[in-house]
């Protein structure tokens, strides 16, 4: 049980740097938005601000699908 | 005021813990009788269990609820209750006629109106290392999505006995420890009333279970979690603490690839092999956060369920770490 939750334990760290740093990103762009006079810069950051979003959820599930094909592995070997 | 609201943190939880846990025995005896039950698939010989038991938290906080706002009248309170009847009772209609994986989500979202016509959220929600944010335009469009998506998230990770007490209880404990730290001593109340109704069926919902929370009680909780996180202003204190429920929600639906019914996965995530629970090597099968936990070792379900507990106390804690970081 201990080897779960320390793999568990890793990705919500992983997830929670993720979401920190992406969420301050992404509301600093929008924030920003607010105050743009141009909607060229405005349409130009709203696109910055999807793209960084797409970004984050392709890096999120990357990393996991990584480290679970990884464990789904080294467990077959294992136990079959 | 401040003595009303300790007497309502004292005597109104403990009103909530006897309601819940005097409600449900016979609740159980009920829904056995009218057939609601379900199957419980992590037990070697697949045992009938009562289902629908969330009903006994939705009857308990509604009386409990409606005292809370006798004593402090704070409409924010009945909002809240209000927002999680809604979506509690989308998880009814759920529960009895099965609406799909489609119509669900689609209809909590409907749980946002409350909110939404009443103005009852602030759209400069602070982020770590960003105290104020202006989300204008995006914040009230973002008011349903976020009551859908923690309704729907609750629901769909309450996948084995004791689920969504043991991941919603450290939720609660953490808000109530950060609303003692940001002075928003209102939210107390309504907290611990929640926190004392999970605690009181959680008695029946470990493993093994007595009986279900039913889609009714998970939907409501989850309803509860989306208002109290817009009305307080505890949005990134829910999303943080909420972690181990939106990574499996992500994981299914990224890996899925749309949104589904538990019912239409031919390909399960998790395999029960006498009484321990194996990650499915299947290449089409979801990732579930089941899976993930699985892939390091096979289980048994109780462990599935201490492991559950453990992450969600870890969020929990990264949520406070989180609030204090939004105050850089």
């Amino acid at each position: 049980m201990k080897k779960n939750i320390i793999f568990m334990i890793f990705l919500i760290i992983v997830s929670w740097i993720l979401f920190t740093i992406f969420s301050y990103a992404i509301a600093y762009i929008v924030t920003t938005l607010a105050l743009q006079k141009s909607w060229i810069f405005r349409i130009l950051n709203s696109i910055f601000g999807v793209a960084l979003f797409a970004v984050w959820l392709l890096i999120w599930y990357g990393i996991t699908r990584y480290f679970f094909k990884r464990n789904l592995r080294n467990f077959k070997e294992k136990y079959s | 005021m401040n003595l009303d609201i300790v007497l309502a943190s004292i005597f109104l939880p403990l009103i909530s813990f006897v309601a819940t846990y005097t409600l449900t025995p016979p609740l159980i005896r009920f829904m056995k009788n009218k057939g609601k039950v379900g199957i419980d698939i992590h037990k070697p010989n697949f045992p009938e269990v009562a289902d629908m038991g969330g009903l006994a938290i939705i009857i308990s906080l509604i009386i409990t609820t409606i005292l809370l706002y006798l004593t402090l009248p704070l409409t924010k309170y009945l909002l809240i209750l209000l927002t999680g009847l809604i979506t509690g009772i989308v998880g009814l209609f759920d529960d009895i006629y099965n609406l799909g994986g489609k119509l669900k989500p689609v209809l909590t979202l409907l749980g946002g109106i409350p909110i939404l016509v009443t103005f009852s959220y602030n759209p400069h929600p602070a982020l770590p290392f960003l105290p104020v944010t202006s989300l204008i335009i995006l914040y009230p469009i973002l008011v349903p999505i976020g009551i859908a998506v923690t309704s729907n998230a609750v629901n769909m990770l309450d996948v084995i006995n004791g689920a969504t007490p043991l991941l919603t209880i450290p939720i609660f404990v953490s808000l109530v420890i950060v609303s003692i730290f940001d002075g928003k001593i209102y939210a107390i109340p309504m907290l611990l009333i929640i926190f004392a109704s999970l605690l009181a069926f959680y008695n029946y919902n470990k493993y093994p279970a007595k009986v279900f929370m039913g889609n009714a009680g998970d939907f409501f909780v989850g309803g509860l979690l989306g208002a109290i996180a817009i009305i307080f202003r505890f949005e990134v204190v829910v999303m943080v603490a909420m972690l181990p429920y939106i990574m499996h929600g992500f994981y299914v639906l990224s890996s899925v690839g749309r949104l589904f019914e538990r019912r239409e996965i031919k390909n399960k995530p998790v395999i029960l092999k006498g009484n321990m629970l194996f990650p499915s090597q299947d290449e089409k099968a979801p990732i579930s956060l089941m899976r993930l936990i699985l892939s390091a070792g096979p289980l048994k379900e109780y462990e599935v369920a201490r492991v559950f507990f453990i992450l969600s106390c870890f969020s929990s804690a990264l949520a406070i770490l989180t609030s204090f970081l939004t105050k850089i």
